[in-house]
């Protein structure tokens, strides 16, 4: 037989170990499989594009939150703050939110719904806010912007889950821990925390978000009216990512939203501050970068007044989320009485004209519907689509209650007068109860802003309604399927 | 001549086992006329020469290529006899030629005889030995080496197998008999007389050694292999007649476990689910209720090394394969990794032989004769009855009872004038097919090949549903000395359509008393139901327009080997294989369907069109080292094999609306998207493993067998890339103790195996692992595009891991009993499903290993020979029987499987049962309510709840576990029968102990809506009037469908005949004049009869058919 000598063993052994050796070194990058009709993760945050569409992903996730056939603005938010007529059968879910009774299977369902979707969208903010973290593919001013608005998102989501799911601001069980502030991607169970700890981590964010923001947004030295456009009309700004700052969280947004947080706390000298701020602010050519709208809006169709909002979510359009139903009429209502004599008065209010009278929906008398959003079609090519979640009205009321009596008076008079309607000043005992009335009138139909007014102020009652309320209603109860076996 | 040459003693060997086929064979005597030959060469390659010769004479030579072609002969032969021809060829070299018949074969001279010089020396006296030396059906072997162990001396047995031999008297000595092809028999003997007889009785085979456990990566040696593996041969699959592979092997292995499909019948297009040793995997929450799960289950199928899907089996030609090997237990299926959880089915084809040129040509016809025997409809008149006794025809409303008057007349005078349509007859024929094959291969010196084309088109029992294949393979291999190159290269072409009638069913529900043509034989629109303000359409409606649904693929697969001999013992082999297919399909529904008459949908909608195309590709490379060595007693074999692998997968599926003229079905013709634009599935999945296989065995008593591999697949988490499989086997043969072989020598075989190992598989989507994010192409964001987070992945995503031990049994007695038996245990951990997310990390689920199944069963394969085939009577005939049994359980689940089956576990459909899981219970635990029965005085259901109470409200109650659907056997039995040229096979099937829903008597006679024709005991069975005591409930009054409960569940029993085939083969004697080898006729029937104790309609949406085939093959 023949042997193989010894030496020449070893080198083929040698040669074997060598092969091996780099058989396993490049076998990992081939183990690798990029998906091709998906982006991973890892690929994603590659390019400058991957970063600025993971930004722009937020507001498409915070449309589902928003989308007409859901919570907030498909009815469940304003019925519970009254608004909308229901019937009164046990088994409608929109009577159960009317009254606040939210133990139905279905209501729990659909609460999990919105609660998943918030978290939904704070999870993307949090892979996006994780992969900024010494990133270099993103230039510097880019970088402040796209950080900035994922805080400023991840922060308003988080509020507005305190504002449903959290108590009423002036009945907080300071041991309580209330709900997740998530900043991590796990799979493990997220910490609960207390009230006050939870409200630090919004304002926190909120801080950061209009540190990173101030310094490189737009909408500091250029006018809404510059910014709003299709064309890259600025020299410095080649790209459409840096327009249409009122469709995205800019800096002002975020102040704002601190104020409304500030209101929310209590804390009345920094919510009036920082309204202050808002209101007063000027372009550089002197105008008003914020204006309050008019009855020439809602001649011009502009039924949601663009010019206030200092943040809105971009629709297209207002059924695209819908399917077939034919929602861009709102098709919510209240009785033609309710609305003109407990809500208006009797008395002329240009917002009166946003009410819809050809709607004919049977409770048994005349009834009105919204058209806030009826301009949210295909073919209204000039409406901005744009729902408000936060708008300037909001901080004039902010000021009308936080500020010294006289001055609020002033901007209460300001106020009054934009919405065509008839001035008398507010004394100190007046003024709460006006200015939460202001809240219904101002945000009907606008997700559920009138319901956290009401909450806010822990009201008894409501404006459109005989339901006596209690602090425990106004707290929604953690749905099943976040509290399982795994909290 | 002849004469004298039988005087002539073989003594050495014969190079061919086809000699003793020669033998046998020919007894024809003399030939007039010889044509001469005539060679002129230089330095010529005996072999090619001998070659050259033959193709002149009308000879068949026969001797081996590979010896002879060491030699170089320079010649000049003109016009002489073939034998004179080979005389001088041969002449100088050891070799010698014999002539029979038409063959002649040429042979290693005889060496010297070696004069036993003991005998000489000693002069102590001498044992003669004599004998006989036959197979194991009693045929004389001639050419036999006979030998002693101790002296360098030997014979050869004669033309009829005997010999004789002398050693010195007195000593125990150890006799050799060997043969080519035939295991080495060892006999000791004492030789204490003048005369011995020793009668001996060869196996077939090769050399022990060499006999091989193929696994499509090793060829292990299977003496020591201590797997449970079913081999399967070309001939067994022959037996089967022309069915599909996968068929055919559920039809010998019943552990091969063909799901039966009862809507799909035989429909030639339906994807076969086949599951070998139980489920090991559930699928995710989405999938509960779908069939993805029976996916998720199919073995691994590899085609001469690699992998092919379950389709392309499907397709192939089943003439084309050489053996099939069933390998189910870890120590077989380790070696497969990540991949071999669900045991591995291994195809090898046919391998190019040397030769002559062979030309083969068979054909044949397949038909479909649709079997409705389970079908129990009522006639028109009956029809007419049950429908009034229904109350169908009374109505409160005065003017709706008129209308009724008037339609009960209609009826009444339809079914008076004799209409008694037979609806399930109209979209059925008498599928006719056609097959052909054509075969060219052969061999000279170094270089082989096969090349053949096949067509096969099965035309199904539904008019215009078919399935065509046409394939071709090339094979060619090239010998070099030490190196072997081979590539085989195979294309195939399907083509497939779906009936336009639609789906069956339907037409069982049709109304007899109605026409289905109108007078001038134009399909009838609709029909009028009663008091429904919606007409009936007739399926014929449908069935006339434009409709089609079809696909087609065209694949391709080349595979390129090398083999080496680069040391002595050790081998090396190396191959890479591509394979692609490219296909798609095309559903068009005509904007005249039906569907769009009920729905009124807008005329720019109508008509539908979804085309989709499918493009795999798949690329392998694989290199094997083998080593094998025998010290002594000891056999030690060793392999080690490197494999990667990539396949990717896309598939992009259009659909379009909007067609405005029926006749312009071309998919250009739609006026927009139907739906959403274009989607795509992708996937590509790597995957490397590097594998060590290890078998000992000592005195082919004792055995060892071990394998490890290491797997790593793109599709496992970053964070756990690499995964470890092993097995470890022992075997014990105890037919090779000394106290066995001399006591109970009747006992051939007696191995007793167990193993134990790791195996895995990889049952989800390649991209799980990963968090992906998907970019919104539909909305812009203020002119910008986003991208949005899809789903949530896990980096330490786990491949599944199963543990098996498996202990078997196999037994050989004399050569006529054969039994092999496993018992299993298999367990199956990090169950991959889906994990629940609470709802605060924004996604409510991810992949994770999470649940653990556990199957065990056993199978069992015994087969008797009754009679064996011997010279003096021809007869041969086989019994054989198989059995299988498996249970599985559900040992763990994750959470998010238990609350999705909480969901269904209060819920209920009236037309089945829905599939659930809970912990503890099978998979195919079927879950149901409890029944009391039918409530004699008012003919309603009443069901049973938890605490006892008796209800007709199903709300709230939980539907229980009553069994599951699995048989407890699965059996198939068969016998072979040969006489001479005549082979029958006849195989049966038996499914014992499974739970099923008997779905006709819950869907046809309990639930059933009389408006439509139903089955016949709704007449008798169900309750009419108060005080009836009947099964089923009320036939009149609203509909309140009854829900599947346990009266509707019965304990399966059902016998079938699988097959039948019978073959003739010509005798050569007569076919030789028109220059064939072999001319064979053959006729199967496939699913002949299916008798169960459970009456309910098979084949719902396509019927089942019995399949005759017959066939004509010859061999030039």
């Amino acid at each position: 037989m023949y042997i193989l000598n010894p030496v020449k063993m070893k080198k083929i052994n040698i040669l074997i170990i060598l092969f091996i050796c780099l058989m396993l070194s490049s076998c990992n990058d081939w183990l690798t499989v990029e998906p091709r009709a998906v982006t991973s993760k890892d690929k994603m945050f590659t390019t400058e594009l991957g970063f600025s569409s993971a930004l722009i992903g937020l507001y498409l996730e915070l449309q589902n939150v928003y989308s007409p056939a859901d919570f907030m603005m498909g009815g469940p938010s304003e019925y519970m703050a009254n608004n909308y007529l229901t019937s009164t059968s046990e088994t409608v879910d929109s009577y159960l939110y009317y009254t606040h009774r939210y133990t139905s299977t279905t209501i729990d369902s659909s609460l999990g719904t919105l609660f998943l979707e918030y978290y939904k969208v704070i999870a993307n903010c949090n892979v996006l806010i994780n992969a900024m973290q010494g990133q270099t593919v993103v230039e510097k001013g880019e970088a402040a912007v796209i950080e900035g608005e994922a805080l400023a998102i991840r922060a308003y989501c988080h509020f507005e889950l305190l504002r449903l799911w959290g108590p009423v601001p002036t009945n907080v069980d300071a041991t309580k821990k209330y709900l997740p502030y998530v900043t991590t991607v796990e799979t493990t169970p997220y910490t609960y925390i207390t009230y006050e700890a939870y409200v630090q981590k919004v304002k926190d964010d909120f801080n950061k978000a209009v540190t990173l923001l101030e310094a490189v947004d737009p909408i500091v030295a250029y006018s809404n009216s510059q910014l709003n456009t299709s064309n890259t009309s600025i020299s410095k700004y080649t790209s459409l990512f840096w327009y249409n700052r009122q469709k995205r969280f800019n800096v002002y947004g975020v102040k704002a939203l601190l104020a409304r947080l500030y209101l929310w706390t209590g804390d009345k000298d920094n919510a009036y501050k920082a309204a202050k701020e808002i209101v007063e602010l000027k372009n550089t050519g002197g105008t008003l970068k914020f204006t309050l709208g008019t009855q020439s809006d809602i001649t011009n169709s502009d039924y949601l007044f663009y010019a206030e909002h200092l943040v809105g979510l971009g629709l297209t359009e207002w059924i695209d989320k819908v399917g077939a139903f034919s929602g861009r009429y709102a098709a919510y209502v209240n009785s033609s009485s309710n609305l003109i004599s407990k809500l208006y008065d009797n008395q002329t209010d240009m917002r009166m004209n946003l009410f819809n009278s050809s709607f004919s929906y049977s409770f048994g008398q005349s009834v009105y519907g919204t058209r806030k959003y009826s301009k949210f079609t295909s073919t209204d090519y000039y409406s901005p689509k744009s729902i408000p979640l936060v708008r300037l009205s909001e901080m004039y009321l902010i000021l009308i209650e936080t500020a010294p009596i006289d001055e609020a008076n002033q901007y209460y008079k300001t106020y009054r007068s934009s919405r065509s309607a008839s001035y008398s000043p507010l004394t100190e005992t007046t003024r709460l109860r006006e200015v939460e009335k202001e809240y219904v009138r101002e945000f009907f139909s606008e997700g559920g802003q009138s319901f956290f007014a009401y909450k806010r102020l822990n009201a008894s009652s409501f404006f459109l309604s005989s339901e006596g309320m209690t602090a425990d209603k106004y707290e929604l109860p953690i749905p099943t399927d976040e509290t399982g076996d795994y909290k | 001549m002849h004469r004298k040459e039988k005087q002539v003693r073989w003594k050495e060997s014969v190079l061919f086992i086809s000699v003793l086929f020669c033998f046998l064979m020919l007894s024809a005597k003399g030939f007039a006329q010889e044509k001469k030959v005539s060679l002129s060469c230089k330095e010529m390659p005996l072999s090619e020469a001998l070659t050259q010769v033959e193709r002149q004479s009308e000879y068949k030579l026969n001797f081996n290529y590979d010896e002879l072609s060491q030699f170089k002969v320079t010649v000049n032969i003109k016009k002489e006899s073939i034998q004179n021809a080979v005389a001088t060829l041969l002449k100088g070299l050891p070799y010698q030629m014999k002539v029979n018949g038409k063959f002649i074969i040429v042979f290693r001279k005889a060496i010297q005889r070696l004069q036993p010089r003991n005998y000489q020396r000693q002069g102590a006296g001498l044992t003669i030995i004599r004998g006989k030396v036959v197979d194991t059906s009693d045929k004389p072997l001639p050419g036999v080496n006979v030998s002693f162990k101790d002296h360098n001396y030997g014979a050869t047995t004669d033309v009829n197998g005997n010999y004789a031999i002398s050693v010195e008297k007195g000593g125990r000595e150890t006799m050799l008999f060997s043969f080519i092809g035939m295991k080495t028999e060892v006999v000791p003997i004492n030789c204490n007389g003048d005369e011995k007889t020793l009668d001996v009785t060869m196996k077939e085979g090769n050399s022990q050694l060499n006999e091989v456990v193929v696994t499509g990566i090793f060829n292990k040696p299977k003496v020591s292999f201590t797997g449970a593996a079913t081999i399967i041969t070309q001939d067994q699959i022959k037996a089967q007649g022309n069915r599909n592979l996968l068929k055919t092997l559920s039809n010998i292995d019943p552990s091969f476990d063909l799901q039966e499909n009862n809507l799909k019948g035989s429909d030639p297009n339906q994807t076969l689910n086949i599951e070998i040793r139980g489920s090991s995997t559930i699928g995710s929450v989405n999938e509960l209720q779908s069939n993805v799960r029976n996916q998720r289950n199919l073995p691994l199928f590899i085609l001469d090394g690699f992998e092919v899907t379950s389709e392309r089996v499907m397709d192939m030609n089943q003439d084309d394969v050489e053996s099939v090997v069933i390998l189910k237990d870890a120590s077989a299926t380790a070696i497969y990794g990540s991949r071999g959880a669900n045991g591995v089915v291994v195809i090898s084809s046919k391998r190019a032989e040397l030769g002559r040129v062979r030309v083969a040509y068979s054909a044949g016809m397949n038909l479909e004769i649709p079997n409705l025997s389970s079908y129990n409809l009522m006639n028109s008149f009956e029809k007419i009855e049950v429908e009034k006794a229904a109350g169908l025809y009374t109505n409160s409303s005065l003017s709706t009872q008129l209308q009724l008057d008037a339609l009960y007349n209609e009826h009444l005078k339809a079914a008076n004038e004799g209409v008694n349509t037979n609806w399930m007859r109209i979209p059925l024929r008498v599928g006719l097919g056609q097959f052909h094959k054509f075969d060219i291969s052969g061999g000279i010196d170094q270089f082989r090949y096969i090349l053949n084309v096949s067509y096969n088109q099965l035309t199904g029992a539904m008019k215009g549903s078919k399935r065509d294949n046409l394939n071709g393979n090339m094979t060619i291999s090239y010998l070099m000395k030490k190196v072997r190159f081979s590539n085989n290269l195979s294309v195939g072409f399907n083509n497939a359509a779906n009936s336009t009638y639609g789906t069956f069913g339907q037409y069982a529900t049709m109304n007899p008393y109605w026409r289905p043509y109108d007078e001038k034989g134009v399909p009838v629109t609709s029909y009028t139901l009663f008091t429904s303000t919606y007409p009936v359409y007739n399926p014929l409606y449908d069935a006339a327009q434009t409709s089609f649904s079809k696909s087609d693929y065209t694949n391709i697969r080349n595979t390129t080997m090398l083999d080496m001999d680069v040391l002595p013992n050790v081998k090396v082999n190396a191959s890479i294989g591509f394979t692609q297919q490219r296909g798609g399909s095309d559903y068009f529904v005509s904007p005249k369907s039906s569907t769009y008459l009920v729905t009124s949908t807008d005329v720019s909608s109508r008509g539908l069109y979804t085309q989709k195309t499918n493009k795999m590709s798949s690329y392998q490379i694989s290199t094997t080292i083998n080593w094998a060595k025998v010290y002594g007693e000891h056999s030690i074999y060793v392999g080690t094999n490197f494999q990667m692998i990539e396949t990717k997968n896309n598939s992009t599926s259009t659909s379009v609306k909007g067609f405005m003229n029926d006749q312009m079905t071309d998919i250009s013709n739609a006026n927009q998207y139907s739906g959403t634009k274009p989607t795509t599935d992708e996937s590509t999945v790597r995957s490397m493993g590097f594998t060590g296989t290890i078998n000992y065995s000592y005195a082919e008593k004792y055995f060892l067998d071990a394998s490890l591999r290491e797997d790593a697949a793109s599709s496992f988490g970053s964070e756990s890339r690499w995964a470890p499989f092993w097995s470890v086997g022992v075997g014990w043969e105890i037919a090779h103790e000394k106290w066995v072989s001399k006591h109970l020598s009747f006992i051939n075989q007696a191995k007793l195996r167990y193993s134990y190992g790791v195996t895995g598989s990889l049952s989800f989507s390649p991209y799980d692992a990963l968090t992906t994010y998907t970019y919104n192409n539909n909305t812009q964001y203020n002119y910008l595009i986003g991208a949005t987070i899809n789903s949530f992945g896990n980096p330490n995503l786990k491949w599944q891991n199963t543990i098996e031990q498996n202990i078997g049994l196999d037994i050989n007695l004399l050569n006529r009993f054969t039994l092999n038996f496993n018992y299993y245990h298999k367990k199956t951990d990090n169950l991959l499903s889906d994990a629940y997310l609470s709802l605060s990390h924004g996604y409510t689920s991810y992949k994770e290993n999470l649940g653990k199944i556990r199957n065990t069963g056993y199978d069992l394969m015994v087969s008797y020979t009754i009679l064996r085939y011997s010279s003096h009577r021809p007869i041969d005939w086989s019994i054989r029987a198989g059995f299988y049994h498996n249970t599985n359980v559900l040992v763990q689940l994750s959470d998010a499987i238990k609350k999705a089956n909480e969901a269904y576990s209060n819920s209920n459909y009236s037309g089945g049962t829905i599939n659930e899981y809970r912990e503890g219970q099978s998979l195919d635990e079927i879950y149901v309510l409890r029944s009391a029965g039918i409530d004699p005085q008012t003919g309603k259901r009443l069901y049973i709840g938890e605490d006892g109470t008796v209800t007709t409200n199903v709300s709230g109650l939980k539907k229980v576990p009553v069994g599951s659907s699995q048989p407890k056997v699965n059996g198939r039995f068969g016998t072979a029968f040969r006489w001479k040229g005549l082979n029958m096979d006849f195989s049966f099937g038996l499914r014992l102990g499974g739970k099923k829903l008997n779905s006709t008597l819950m869907t046809k006679v309990e639930n059933a809506v009389v408006t439509y024709n139903q089955d016949r005991r709704v007449i008798t069975q169900r309750w009419r009037k108060p005080g009836d005591i009947t099964a089923f409930k009320s036939l009149s009054g609203t509909v309140d469908n009854s829900y599947p409960n346990d009266l509707f569940v019965f304990t399966e029993n059902t016998f079938t005949f699988n097959n039948a085939n019978i073959s003739f083969d010509f005798p050569l004697s007569w076919i030789q004049k028109f220059g064939m080898s072999r001319m064979s006729l053959g006729a199967s029937l496939g699913d002949i009869f299916y008798i169960s104790n459970i009456k309910q309609e098979r084949g719902t949406d396509y019927p089942y058919s019995i399949k005759p085939t017959f066939t004509f093959s010859c061999t030039f």
